[in-house]
C-alpha cells in the first residue's frame, strides 16, 4: 500500500555538467559540485533521487567515481540505506536510494577520486 | 500564531504537589502548527499494493479473513493468525511475548494500519505484507507450518479450495506448494490491508486546527494539548514518531535490553535485514506482481537497505495510533503500561543504549504533570470507546 508514496519519483532531465559551476554547493581545491533533488522537497521517510553536476581540474566535467551518503552530524548517525550512483553524461550523475528518516539537519557527503587521493565534499540540508 | 487558551483543570489546594490552578495559555507557533498538521489527515486515501495482484480484491479479502481465523494452517491445529492477532485486542494479544506453538521472544504487534508499512515486524524482515504473512506460518515458534501442509489444507477443504480457485484462477494443487503458500500470504495481506484504525479525538483536533475552527480545537482535552506540545517540542518524540501513523517506519535503539536468555540475543533489525536478503517473498523476487518488477519505485528502499552495525539491537519504531489498546509495550513487552513507557523515556539510562555513536535520546526528566500530559496525548491517539 505504499506504492503511491514513491510514484512521483522520475528520471530528471539530464545534461552534461556545465563547468565551472557558477555557484557550487560544495567545493574543495579543483573540485566543485552542485545537486538537485527529485522531488525538490523530499518527504521525511520517503525515497528520493539526487542529480549531481561535478567539475574537476581545468574546469572540465569530473568523470571519475562518486560515492554519496548522508548523515545527521548532531545525532551522529547516517541513513539506513546506501545510495547507488550512475554516471549519465560527462560530469553528471544520478544517485538513487536516499531516504532521510528524521526531520532536522542533514549533510550530504560526496567522495570523489582526486588525482592525489579522495576528495571529500559536503553540503547541508534541512529536512522539514 | 495560533493561540489556544487553556484553563488548567487542577483544583486549588487539592494537593501540595499538584500544579496550581492557573490559567495556562498554551499557544502553538506556526512551526508547531505545521508539525501537528503533518500527523494527518486520517485515514489516508485508499491504495493498493502493486506487488500483490489481489490487493483490494473482495474475493481475496474474504478468503484472507477465513484463513486468518483458521487454526488448521498450523499442523498442530491450534494456532491461527488470530490466536495472537486478536481482533478484540486491536489485533495484538495483550501478552508480553507471543505464544504460538512455543513461546516467542517478541511482543505481538497490532495489525491495525499495517498495510501502510514499508517494513513489517519488529525487525522489518519483510518488505511486503504478504511476505510478512507467510513468515509466521512457517516460523518454528509460531505456526510451525510448511508450504506442503498449507497446500494440502487448501486442496482438501472444498470451501477453501473453491474460494482459492475463484480468487487466483488456479487451484493450489495446480499451482504448486510454494506458489500456493505465496498466494495464501497475498490473500491474508488483502484482508489485513482493510484493518485501519478509527479516527480519534486527536484527529478531530488536528482537522479543526487545519480549518481554523477554534470551537473544534477547544474540545480537545487541555492536558492532551500540553502533551502534544511536549511531544513535538522538547520531548523530541516526533523525530521518529512522525506522519499520520506516528512512525517514520524505520528502526532504532531506545535502550530496551535485547537479551532473550542466557547467551541469547535478539539482533533485531540486523537479523531482519539478513532474513530479508535471503527471502524469496519480497518486492525484488519473482513472486512480486508489480508490473515494474524490481525497478518499481516502491522497491527502491528494498534495493538500497544497508546491513550496518547500528541495526544490531534496533527495532521498529511502532505506530502510536491505538497505542492505548496495545499494552504491554516495546519489542519484548517488558513495559506494562503507558506510564511505564513514559517513565522509561523520562529516566533513560543512556549507558544502556546499544548504539555507541548515535546521540538522539536523552532523559526527558519530566515533571509529574508533564508525564500526565504526555500520557493524555498518547491516549488521545486511540478511538474513544
Amino acid at each position: 500500500m505504499i506504492t503511491g508514496a514513491v510514484a512521483l519519483l522520475s528520471t530528471p532531465t539530464l545534461a552534461a555538467a556545465n563547468c565551472p559551476i557558477d555557484a557550487p554547493m560544495a567545493a574543495a581545491g579543483d573540485y566543485q559540485l552542485s545537486y538537485t533533488l527529485t522531488p525538490a522537497l523530499p518527504t521525511v521517510g520517503q525515497p528520493f533521487q539526487m542529480t549531481i553536476e561535478a567539475c574537476g581540474p581545468a574546469n572540465a566535467p569530473y568523470t571519475g567515481p562518486i560515492l554519496v551518503d548522508a548523515d545527521m552530524p548532531a545525532h551522529r548517525h547516517g541513513m539506513n540505506y546506501k545510495p547507488t550512483v550512475i554516471s549519465t553524461l560527462p560530469g553528471t550523475y544520478v544517485a538513487e536510494g536516499f531516504l532521510l528518516h528524521m526531520p532536522g539537519d542533514w549533510r550530504f557527503k560526496f567522495r570523489l577520486a582526486g588525482a592525489d587521493g579522495p576528495v571529500r565534499l559536503a553540503h547541508g540540508h534541512v529536512q522539514p | 500564531m495560533i493561540r489556544l487558551l487553556i484553563l488548567a483543570a487542577a483544583m486549588i489546594g487539592a494537593c501540595a504537589n499538584a500544579p496550581s490552578a492557573i490559567a495556562q495559555d498554551v499557544s502553538f507557533s506556526e512551526t508547531e502548527r505545521a508539525a501537528i498538521l503533518r500527523f494527518g489527515p486520517w485515514p489516508p486515501l485508499p491504495s493498493t499494493d502493486a506487488s500483490n495482484r489481489v490487493s483490494g480484491d473482495e474475493k481475496a479479502i474474504r478468503l484472507g479473513l477465513q484463513l486468518f481465523n483458521d487454526p488448521r494452517l498450523s499442523p498442530s491445529g491450534r494456532v491461527a493468525c488470530a490466536s495472537c492477532h486478536q481482533p478484540e485486542q486491536a489485533f495484538a494479544d495483550g501478552r508480553p511475548v507471543a505464544i504460538g506453538v512455543a513461546k516467542g521472544v517478541r511482543n505481538t504487534p497490532s495489525l491495525l494500519d499495517t498495510g501502510f508499512s514499508r517494513w513489517f515486524g519488529w525487525a522489518g524482515a519483510n518488505d511486503t505484507l504478504w511476505g510478512a504473512s507467510i513468515r509466521p506460518i512457517t516460523a518454528a515458534a509460531e505456526m510451525a507450518s510448511a508450504a506442503e501442509h498449507v497446500q494440502t489444507l487448501i486442496t482438501t477443504d472444498t470451501t477453501l479450495a473453491a474460494a482459492f480457485t475463484q480468487t487466483f484462477g488456479a487451484s493450489a494443487k495446480a499451482m504448486g506448494a510454494e506458489p500456493a503458500l505465496m498466494a495464501v500470504g497475498k490473500a491474508l495481506a488483502a484482508y489485513q490491508e482493510t484493518l485501519i484504525s478509527k479516527r480519534t479525538s486527536f484527529d478531530q483536533f488536528r482537522d479543526a486546527l487545519a480549518a481554523g475552527d477554534t470551537t473544534g480545537t477547544s474540545k480537545y482535552a487541555d492536558s492532551a494539548k500540553r502533551g502534544l506540545k511536549l511531544f513535538i517540542g522538547e520531548g523530541r518524540c516526533s523525530l521518529c514518531h512522525l506522519g499520520p501513523r506516528f512512525t517514520n517506519g524505520e528502526f532504532d535503539d531506545i535502550g530496551i535490553p535485547f537479551f532473550t536468555g542466557p547467551g541469547k540475543v535478539d539482533k533485531g533489525r540486523y537479523a531482519g535485514i539478513q532474513y530479508f536478503k535471503k527471502s524469496a517473498f519480497t518486492r525484488l523476487g519473482a513472486y512480486s506482481d508489480d508490473p515494474a518488477g524490481k525497478d518499481s519505485p516502491a522497491a527502491i528502499p528494498s534495493h538500497h537497505v544497508a546491513l550496518q552495525g547500528r541495526a544490531f539491537g534496533s527495532f521498529k519504531v511502532p505506530s502510536l495510533r491505538g497505542v492505548q489498546e496495545t499494552a504491554p509495550y516495546m519489542h519484548n513487552g517488558t513495559l506494562n503500561t503507558l506510564p511505564e513507557v513514559i517513565d522509561h523515556y523520562s529516566k533513560m539510562d543512556q549507558d544502556r543504549l546499544h548504539i555507541d555513536d548515535a546521540a538522539i535520546l536523552r532523559p526527558l526528566n519530566l515533571t509529574p504533570q508533564q508525564a500526565l500530559d504526555l500520557e493524555a496525548f498518547l491516549r488521545s491517539l486511540s478511538p474513544t470507546k
